[in-house]
């Protein structure tokens, strides 16, 4: 019995092992695959203003323009502070060359934070459109405009323009 | 047709629907006359110096009830902003001698008064989706009206100043151009 136990410990740490092995080696490759960006961002309907720090995952070998984003921005205004959490697709064309532009759609949930009232929130869709200026080791600078737009509980629009650093792993 | 095309072309036929579900935006004059007042409109206006009574002259044809809500943008320094208003016109009830002393005009002969003293301890605090604005609102009221020449009297007792918006009215009718009006005065209608 005592044998059974011991070999049942074994098999689960070996389990174990081998599982965080291949996650470590998914965790390289992703690292090798993302791009962050810090951009400070304007929202021109109900100006607010802050940033907007993303992570893109580049879905494919390298050289492809797929990736996955993510982001969480945090804005301020007269009326309310924003905070709108992103997941989409953007395409990041020309790689290899310095000046690529970007093309992106996704989803957000944006939430309106009021001083003395319960927040708002609800669900939109986000194109965005811009350029990046690629700079030496992995840097660059990225620009982007676009339109949102919710259409469900709370309809209304949106448009924001963002700009700032970016850094390829 | 591109895949990148279609995605504009969307997005554009779901602008253009907006106005749909919104009020028609105006900057009015201190005595301004509105000609469609069953139109839901959002009339903007703003006191500089705190003593301005702003005079919007309707009309109506037949019996109508109406919906009237004062709003006030939700900015730090608007927060002790509390202007009033007052409707004016025949069938409404006669001023008591308290409404009297705080309208900042007689109530002509044969006409009653509606006011809205916009003081409660805590406002109605309303999220404007489409502009993403956000306002302190005396809340609406509907009033049913008659026939006849109707003024709504806004003002601010205390004399502060400030900017406002008169909502009022119930049907859609953009003809006027009123997303043009938007886009020509941006900062008015959406900060």
């Amino acid at each position: 019995m005592r044998k059974a136990r011991i070999l049942a410990i074994v098999a689960a740490l070996m389990v174990v092992a081998s599982a965080s092995s291949a996650a470590a080696l998914d965790a390289a490759s992703i690292r090798k695959r993302l791009v962050v960006a810090v951009p400070a961002e304007v929202n021109v309907v109900g100006l607010v203003g802050g940033v907007r720090p993303e992570v893109m995952i580049r879905l494919f070998d390298e050289g492809s323009a797929s990736h996955i984003r993510l982001a969480a921005g945090l804005l301020f205004g007269a009326e309310y502070t924003y905070v709108p959490l992103a997941l989409g697709y953007r395409a990041i064309y020309r790689a290899g060359k310095t000046i690529r532009p970007t093309v992106g759609v996704g989803v957000e949930w944006q939430s309106f934070i009021i001083s003395d009232a319960d927040a708002v929130m609800r669900a939109a869709l986000y194109v965005d459109y811009g350029v990046r200026f690629e700079l030496p080791n992995n840097h660059a600078i990225s620009v982007q405009l676009g339109p949102d737009l919710a259409m469900w509980s709370e309809p209304g629009v949106g448009f924001s323009a963002r700009a700032g650093w970016s850094y390829t792993f | 047709m591109s895949r990148r095309l279609a995605t504009i072309s969307a997005f554009i036929a779901l602008l253009a629907a907006w106005p749909a579900t919104a009020h028609m935006p105006q900057k009015i004059a201190l005595i301004q006359t509105v000609e469609k007042p069953r139109i839901s409109w959002a009339l903007y206006g703003r006191f500089d110096k705190g003593d301005e009574v702003y005079t919007i002259k309707l009309s109506y044809n037949t019996g109508f009830a109406l919906p009237f809500e004062l709003l006030v943008p939700h900015h730090n320094e608007m927060e002790t902003f509390r202007p009033a208003y007052a409707v004016v016109g025949p069938g409404l009830p006669a001023p008591t001698t308290e409404e009297s002393t705080f309208l900042p005009k007689t109530v002509p002969a044969g006409s009653g008064v509606f006011v809205a003293r916009n003081d409660a301890k805590e406002r109605l605090v309303i999220f404007e989706s489409i502009m993403r604005r956000v306002f302190w609102s005396t809340g609406p009221v509907a009033l049913p009206l008659r026939a006849g020449d109707y003024e709504i009297w806004v003002f601010s007792p205390d004399g502060t100043s400030g900017e406002f918006t008169m909502s009022l009215g119930v049907e859609e009718d953009f003809s006027g151009g009123g997303w043009k009006k938007v886009f020509e005065d941006w900062s008015t209608f959406a900060y």
